[in-house]
């Protein structure tokens, strides 16, 4: 039954084309074009579930809110009110905390100073440093998830790159400045391929199902890492805590447009590996036989791809981008390894690939989003008292409807789209071959 | 069975063995006398004794279970359920026995000096073990069904804070360990909810599920518990139930007979699970799911209902073992204080070849794993304690390297049913 003025004009076009304009024509094909489950839709539903999951758990963990919230029947007017207060509060917190606040921005426009400059973009600065070591993970991890392998040691991966990189870092000490970091990143590179081949020699030699081994070699790495950092040369006690040798000043990677915008030139990298990725996958060989196999691999193998060495090459990118994703925080804004190093970024890293559905446009983006949830998350914390885990629980909520599409499909009422699975993911077959 | 191959192997084992125990027993400074003190069996150094004799027990029987593992391999390798032949019991026995003896002859060789209470160690590995028995059931029953329950850990995580908590308020350990159980069947059945209804892969959701509950526990943790420790994190937990007579017994008698009220519920629920699945009818339908749900849907199965209770069955005992963590022993709550384990759990599901009971022995030796690293720690081994705790990952690596092409999976296992 056609409902509003537009729809009864849509119905009535369609039944009698000719009464019906041009503009509700095209309108209403956009519309219903605009309700399937395509992935930017069903991007923009996770996302809007997020902000409903997000929102509902800030107004409970809040005793102003919460005692608005049981009178919202009483007195309807102020406790909306108060509800709109709040989660004004906590968004703002969150965007300030991540983009900027204005006033900081207006300031540095009417007195323009080198500080005041610095100040307003030191929030975004934040973020896209936050940000880069999850695209670049992303993108490593979304080539293995591409072809069928299931990658889930990028924490491991990024600690083997950030130990290499860390190790070129503080061990020379007078090598030019371009060099210096070149040689850092390479052995990142090397140590990232050989956490990521070790699983995969394993999955291939014996065949160990590649989800557990490499599962319990991040806790392996993380015991590894808490070792080098306490008990060997790696160490440098600082305070109370250890943490590892800082990267001499040649090594480190160098900051972007002088000190003003807090960006180092890990973002240089991150835009180099984004780009790897997209020529890899989309226009070389190896990369369609990658994605051959992950698709199909009996496909793959009638058309002679070798499974085994498909994976391994799988494997060693994946582990050589992530491990490279490590080298970025120790030779960048970190300048030396941490004790606990990896853990929460390489967790990150896995759900990004997943919400930018293995693209590196999608993972670029993703990778932004959950920077933004991070550092605004700390902000939040800052403003509202309220844990900073809750950003972790956002974005686990996200990239939890962006894997079910037929979940959001069902929730917002969207006509499903042909290929409704995980587009690109690996599609589900289990313990593997 | 091919008889050249087997003795290659063990003639090979014979050497590698030998080679073993001559290391051990080159220090001819270490003298160990065995005997019984308060907790039972126990060495102590004492001159006259030498070591080198009990490695060489030690080796010898290990590599000829060793010899038994392989061989025995092979008759796994032709599927089926063949009937046991007494040779292969014994081959069998011989390969628990000679895997104890190569472990403790290790033992021996790192307590040079010191004493090594061998209860004490067993006490640990059924402590650690415990969980790993649940969670290995929990495996057991939903992969059978059809749905790798790759959410064990969240189910731990979920089940060891909700059951803190509840535990605290109510002063009650019991109504924590029912809070337990309920927290890990939600998480199931929202497990179930994405594998079995919306069809997402798995292994994704899994993982998703998981980052999601360490996110909630988190939270909740930051935000409300850690604030009031006294009146939300502070349960009562089960005492040690002893039985009588039984844990007397040397060595193994305070381990297995004077344990947490967890364990025997672990071990009955295996028995359960074994039982329910093998012989019931229930079982075989759920069987079916896992195996050919194509059949099952023919035969008037519901086969997503299956799955999807199984998953619930799943995360409620995934909870009990949950429940370990915090009622079921020390106390309480901290985030992310599962460690990993949930994943052993899995790990030991695969070891044991998908079967419940052989899953439970398969966690028992996990479980080792894991305490093996605290004693190794409390005799001054000379390995750093932070490269201990990595120890137990490492077994499961080593353990899931040498087991595969042993063991098969339920044929449709992980796969969805894809409906018209």
């Amino acid at each position: 039954m056609p409902a509003s003025l537009l729809e009864r004009e849509v119905v009535g076009g369609a039944l009698h084309p000719e009464a019906a304009s041009e503009g509700s024509r095209r309108l209403s094909g956009f519309l219903s074009r605009l309700r399937t489950a395509r992935p930017l839709i069903v991007f923009i539903c996770s996302l809007v579930s997020g902000i409903v999951v997000s929102a509902v758990i800030i107004l409970v963990s809040l005793q102003q809110s919460r005692s608005a919230l049981a009178q919202v029947f009483a007195h309807p007017g102020h406790s909306l009110a108060t509800i709109g207060d709040t989660l004004g509060v906590a968004y703002g917190a969150l965007l300030s905390g991540a983009l900027g606040k204005p006033a900081a921005f207006s300031l540095a426009m009417t007195h323009s100073s080198l500080a005041n400059w610095a100040q307003a973009f030191q929030p975004l600065g934040a973020t896209v440093t936050a940000s880069v070591p999850l695209a670049v993970g992303g993108m490593g991890l979304a080539v293995a998830y591409r072809s069928g392998v299931f990658n889930i040691a990028a924490p491991a991966q990024m600690i083997c790159g950030g130990i290499a990189a860390s190790w070129v870092g503080f061990s020379f000490g007078s090598l030019p400045m371009p060099i210096h970091v070149a040689l850092g990143l390479l052995a990142a590179c090397v140590g990232g391929a050989v956490g990521g081949l070790a699983p995969g020699l394993l999955k291939v030699m014996t065949g160990a199902n590649e989800v557990i081994v490499t599962i319990m070699l991040n806790y392996t790495m993380a015991g590894v890492l808490t070792w080098l950092v306490s008990d060997t040369f790696f160490s440098q006690l600082a305070g109370t805590s250890p943490v590892g040798r800082a990267t001499s000043a040649s090594g480190s990677l160098p900051e972007l447009f002088g000190n003003v915008v807090g960006i180092d030139a890990g973002v240089v990298v991150a835009i180099f590996a984004l780009l790897f990725g997209w020529v890899l996958l989309n226009r070389s060989r190896l990369g369609f036989e990658l994605e051959l196999v992950g698709t199909s691999p009996d496909a793959a193998r009638l058309a002679g791809v070798r499974h085994g060495r498909a994976f391994l090459a799988a494997f060693g990118i994946s582990g050589a981008v992530v491990g490279l994703a490590g080298a970025i925080p120790v030779l960048g804004n970190q300048h030396q390894l941490q004790a606990t190093f990896g853990a929460s970024v390489g967790i990150l890293a896995i759900t990004v690939a997943f919400v930018g559905r293995n693209r590196p446009v999608g993972v670029m983006f993703a990778a932004l989003l959950y920077g933004v949830l991070q550092i605004g998350g700390l902000n939040l914390q800052g403003a509202t008292g309220l844990s900073a885990e809750l950003s972790t629980v956002v974005e686990a909520v996200i990239v939890l409807f962006m894997v079910a599409p037929a979940l959001v499909a069902e929730i917002y009422r969207l006509k499903p789209v042909g290929g409704m699975r995980l587009g690109s993911l690996a599609l589900s077959r289990g313990w593997g071959s | 069975m091919a008889r050249s191959s087997t003795a290659k192997a063990v003639t090979t084992l014979m050497v590698v063995a030998g080679l073993l125990s001559a290391m051990a027993s080159d220090a001819g400074s270490r003298h160990l006398k065995v005997s019984f003190g308060p907790g039972g069996l126990s060495l102590d150094p004492v001159a006259n004794a030498p070591v080198s004799v009990i490695c060489w027990v030690g080796a010898v029987v290990a590599l000829g279970g060793v010899g038994a593992i392989l061989a025995s391999s092979r008759v796994e390798r032709k599927g089926g359920v063949h009937p046991f032949t007494n040779a292969q019991i014994v081959l069998r026995v011989a390969v628990v026995l000679g895997c104890a003896g190569l472990v403790l002859g290790y033992l021996i060789w790192a307590a040079h000096g010191e004493r090594l209470d061998l209860s004490n160690i067993v006490v640990g590995a059924i402590g650690g073990a415990t969980p790993l028995i649940l969670g290995s059931a929990a495996g057991v029953i939903s992969e059978r069904s059809g749905v790798i329950n790759i959410t064990i850990e969240g189910e731990f995580l979920a089940a060891a804070c909700a059951s803190a908590v509840v535990a605290t308020v109510a002063h009650s350990a019991w109504l924590g360990l029912v809070a337990g159980i309920a927290a890990g069947a939600i998480v199931g059945g929202i497990l179930a909810l994405f594998a079995v209804r919306y069809s997402v892969d798995q292994i994704v959701a899994g993982l998703i599920l998981i980052t999601l509950i360490t996110g909630v526990t988190g939270y909740l943790f930051g935000q409300i518990i850690d604030p009031n420790q006294t009146t939300l994190n502070s349960p009562p937990t089960f005492s040690g139930i002893a039985i009588p007579l039984l844990d007397r017994l040397p060595v193994i008698g305070t381990g297995i007979f004077d344990q947490s009220i967890i364990f025997y519920i672990a071990i009955l629920t295996v028995v359960l699970v074994e039982l329910i699945l093998g012989r019931t009818v229930i079982g075989l339908r759920t069987r079916a799911c896992g195996e050919s749900p194509r059949a099952a849907l023919g035969a008037g199965v519901n086969v997503r209902r299956i799955r999807s209770v199984a998953c619930m069955v799943s995360g409620g005992i995934a909870g009990i073992g949950g429940v370990y963590f915090t009622v079921g022993s020390a106390g309480p709550f901290v985030p992310q204080m599962t460690a990993g384990l949930g994943y052993v759990a899995l790990a030991a599901v695969i070891f044991g070849g998908w079967r419940a009971t052989r899953a439970a022995l398969a966690a028992l030796l996990f479980g080792f794993g894991t305490s093996l690293g605290t004693s190794l720690g409390v005799l001054n081994v000379n390995v750093n304690p932070e490269l201990l705790i990595v120890l137990p990952y490492l077994v499961t690596i080593a353990a899931l390297a040498g087991v595969v092409g042993v063991v098969r999976p339920p044929a449709a296992d992980g796969v969805p049913l894809a409906e018209a």
